[in-house]
């Protein structure tokens, strides 16, 4: 289990990360203003699988993309693009 | 022949294959989803994949059935992301649950083949601010032609 502090909206946070091997398990809680447009203030939990690895076009169009390491900033940023129509963090 | 059929995913990625998905968004409330067949299949399999849940104190229930009949079993409630497969072969039905490295949690086996001309599956989401995301697919085998 290691933890690293990142960022979510205008919240630092100090998720909690779980080597799977190909996934990490991420978990974390966050200040949510809005719930499916309704106003709301408070503190939800979120835990959540995200996939290790992300492909990256390479610069030359003729050679395959390449695989590389998701950050877990990326990890969840990509979380909070998939729940924007659900949640606005504080 | 071996056909899958998607029922729900939230965006995102199939845990399984690593393939992403693009209908559907995360579950946020009760609902159900269901596919007909018009035939028996040699073998049936249903996937649930839960990948994440958010909220606080977030849970989802699922009730598995077949398509007509009353043949419905209750999955105990999800809080922590989990893989369900429950297999219908013949006259019985296996549900095996995993957590998220594949290691098998629990295996439950039942007297029957729950998938009766297809699958049903309903959901019912508690908790505050609830939003979870799943891949549910159903998996089957078509008989042979000229059985």
């Amino acid at each position: 289990m290691s933890s690293q502090t990142i960022t979510l909206g205008t919240q630092t946070i100090t998720p909690k990360v779980q080597d799977l091997g190909n996934s990490y398990y991420i978990e974390f809680q966050v200040n949510i203003t809005k719930y499916l447009n309704n106003p709301v203030n408070h503190t939800i939990d979120v835990n959540f699988i995200c996939n290790k690895y992300k492909q990256v076009p390479s610069t030359n169009p003729l050679s395959p993309p390449t695989t590389v390491q998701k950050t877990i900033q990326e990890c969840v940023d990509e979380w909070y693009n998939q729940h924007k129509s659900v949640y606005e963090v504080a | 022949m071996i056909r899958v059929i998607p029922l729900y995913s939230s965006s995102g990625t199939d845990p399984i294959t690593n393939l992403p998905t693009s209908f559907g968004s995360p579950i946020t409330g009760n609902s159900s989803f269901g596919q007909l067949l018009r035939f028996h299949p040699n073998y049936a399999r249903l996937l649930i994949a839960i990948t994440g849940l958010s909220g606080t104190s977030p849970s989802i229930q699922f009730t598995v059935g077949s398509y007509y009949g009353s043949n419905n079993y209750t999955l105990p409630p999800i809080t922590s992301p989990q893989y369900v497969y429950i297999i219908g072969n013949e006259n019985k039905t296996i549900i095996t649950y995993l957590n998220t490295s594949g290691q098998v949690l629990q295996q439950v086996e039942l007297p029957y083949n729950i998938f009766l001309n297809g699958v049903n599956v309903s959901w019912s989401v508690s908790g505050t601010s609830p939003s979870i995301s799943a891949y549910i697919d159903f998996e089957i085998e078509d008989e042979e032609e000229g059985e």
